[in-house]
């Protein structure tokens, strides 16, 4: 594993020290510049240059994160924004992926309290994230909420939570309620495993 | 009766879960609409080159972000791409053509110009009402 990674301040990217161009700003030390948002860090606050800047070749940044630390995967940008405005209420730390792959790296590096993952994602399943991630001893502790417009029904919960080892699989659209009880149980170390009886037969 | 631009009641989740900031719902709306343009164009690049599986991976792209925000019509339209791309059936285009309209129409009714006041139903009921 790179020993590299550090968030962007501004869009919570993951960015890669070594593979990330510089900028130009006159006068600056000549940060890194973000390859997602495209924005450099050297007017990043004091208290993200201390933390995790300086950290960059010392070792992962990933210690940095506040936690509870929450990944998010999804390719809808929406999801993205909807998702993070509830966390704004929780303390934590929140990252952003936008494919099934990238999504399983960071994962796998960061080793996130919280994954909230769509299951129909590009280039790798949401499902097969949390197969991965549970079927792992390093990363078999991560709580992994699947969310999906696409598998509806008793069928794909039972399917999800039994198959693919998912905490918690929740239909879309996801609800303000529903995801500030389950960053609660996260929060709270409550267990967020879903007890809910199956159904079989009848869309819940 | 055809699918309307933004449903009304996802739009009605989506205040709820802003909590009222009708702001917020523009912000998402704004940001669906910057996404559709990279989806809208990779269902076209997808269908021109006769890709079923490439296609139907773009149309769920756009059906899931269209749901989520309510454009009803796009969605629907996306899912019967989808659906036919999965079947291995021709899409005709003016299937896609479609798509691209609801987006304007959706286009259109977001960037309509709304007063201050902060009443989330009435602001719910104006930016689903298409512009006359």
């Amino acid at each position: 594993m790179a020993s590299d990674l550090y968030y962007c301040f501004s869009c919570d990217a993951i960015n890669r020290a070594s593979q990330n161009r510089r900028c130009c700003c006159v006068g600056t030390e000549n940060t890194l510049v973000c390859e997602r948002c495209g924005r450099c860090f050297c007017d990043a606050p004091t208290n993200w240059k201390k933390n995790v800047w300086q950290s960059i070749g010392e070792g992962s940044a990933k210690e940095n994160y506040q936690r509870p630390l929450i990944l998010i995967i999804d390719d809808d940008r929406v999801i993205h924004s909807v998702v993070a405005r509830v966390l704004e209420d929780f303390r934590g730390s929140v990252l952003h992926a936008y494919d099934g792959v990238e999504g399983l790296r960071i994962a796998q590096e960061v080793k996130p309290d919280l994954v909230i993952t769509d299951c129909l994602l590009p280039l790798l399943d949401g499902r097969e994230i949390a197969r991965s991630l549970k079927s792992c001893p390093s990363t078999s502790h991560v709580c992994i909420v699947a969310i999906s417009g696409m598998y509806r029904g008793a069928r794909y919960r039972h399917e999800a939570l039994r198959d693919f080892a998912v905490d918690r699989f929740v239909e879309k659209p996801i609800s303000a309620a529903q995801l500030r009880s389950i960053i609660d149980d996260i929060v709270h170390l409550r267990p967020v495993k879903d007890t809910r009886p199956m159904q079989s037969g009848v869309r819940p | 009766m055809s699918d309307p631009v933004l449903d009304v009641a996802a739009l009605r989740d989506l205040f709820e879960l802003a909590e009222g900031d009708e702001a917020f719902v523009r912000e998402l709306l704004s940001i669906y609409l910057e996404q559709s343009v990279k989806q809208l164009a990779s269902i076209r690049a997808a269908h021109g080159s006769g890709n079923s599986a490439a296609l139907a991976r773009a149309a769920h792209s756009l059906l899931g972000a269209s749901v989520n925000i309510g454009a009803s019509a796009v969605a629907e339209t996306c899912r019967a791409i989808e659906r036919r791309a999965l079947a291995g059936l021709p899409v005709p285009h003016t299937t896609v053509d479609e798509v691209a309209e609801a987006l304007r129409l959706v286009r259109a009714v977001a960037s309509a110009r709304v007063g201050s006041a902060a009443v989330p139903a009435a602001a719910v009921e104006r930016l689903a009402r298409p512009r006359s």
